[in-house]
């Protein structure tokens, strides 16, 4: 038993829990910015940077920045930032969805 | 195992039943404290009688102790898909000038920073894909 085993662990536990699980399967099917996972989840901007902030530290995330682009917006030229699962974060999140299927 | 391990051992084996918990959690549909404390309880009567209950056909469908085993090994390999995910990987932003994904445009930090200084302006800026300033208005 090693350090990065226990840090496999923790990991585990702060993904499994509800609202991250929900998080990183709304994140494997779509990217998405902070306010639309804010808005997808139906939690408060505080409470997605709080979850937000578990996977991201623990390295199951990628964010990139874009520019937005729609034609006749007010918000075309602004930065936005996108959240997306890592390619590694990707394969786990569907073992667990398997595993949840067979465990039910 | 020596004496000097067993916080980490102990400390593993009390996350590992909180994952397993959130995995039963999860996979019933249940609430996640009321699962985390029937897990719990679960844990304590299989401390006191460690063996397979009733008319238990090897199953977890008929057994706690088999469903409780059914779920830590689901847990050990999750632990070791996880274990796989690096953390001292480049994690840093993939900010490339003139990356395409889904027909979008990457910026690079220093256009990012460029973009900021610009909105902190409250002026109605764009920039150059060469990454130059264009004032409007």
């Amino acid at each position: 038993m090693d350090k990065k085993y226990l840090e496999a662990a923790e990991k585990a536990f702060h993904l499994m829990h509800p609202v991250r699980l929900k998080l990183a399967q709304l994140l494997k099917a779509k990217p998405q910015s902070f306010l639309q996972i804010s808005k997808e989840l139906g939690i408060s901007r505080q409470l997605t940077a709080f979850h937000l902030s578990y996977l991201e530290t623990d390295g199951l995330l990628d964010s990139k920045y874009i520019i937005l682009k729609e034609p006749r917006n007010d918000k075309a030229g602004k930065a936005l930032r996108q959240y997306s699962l890592s390619i590694k974060a990707i394969k786990v999140v569907d073992w667990i969805e398997s595993q949840l299927l067979k465990l039910k | 195992m020596s004496k000097s391990n067993q916080p980490t051992v102990d400390k593993i084996r009390e996350i590992k039943d909180a994952v397993a918990a959130s995995l039963w959690a999860a996979s019933e549909g249940i609430s996640y404290k009321e699962a985390h404390k029937i897990w719990k309880a679960w844990l304590a009567e299989l401390e006191v009688n460690p063996e397979h209950r009733g008319d238990c056909t090897r199953e977890p469908q008929t057994c706690l102790y088999c469903l409780v085993e059914e779920y830590l090994e689901a847990v050990d390999q999750l632990l070791s898909k996880l274990e796989v995910v690096v953390l001292d990987e480049d994690q840093s932003l993939p900010l490339k000038v003139g990356e395409s994904i889904d027909g979008e445009r990457f910026l690079s930090a220093q256009e990012v920073m460029l973009l900021e200084d610009l909105y902190k302006e409250g002026r109605r800026k764009v920039v150059n894909p060469d990454g130059t300033k264009v004032e409007e208005g």
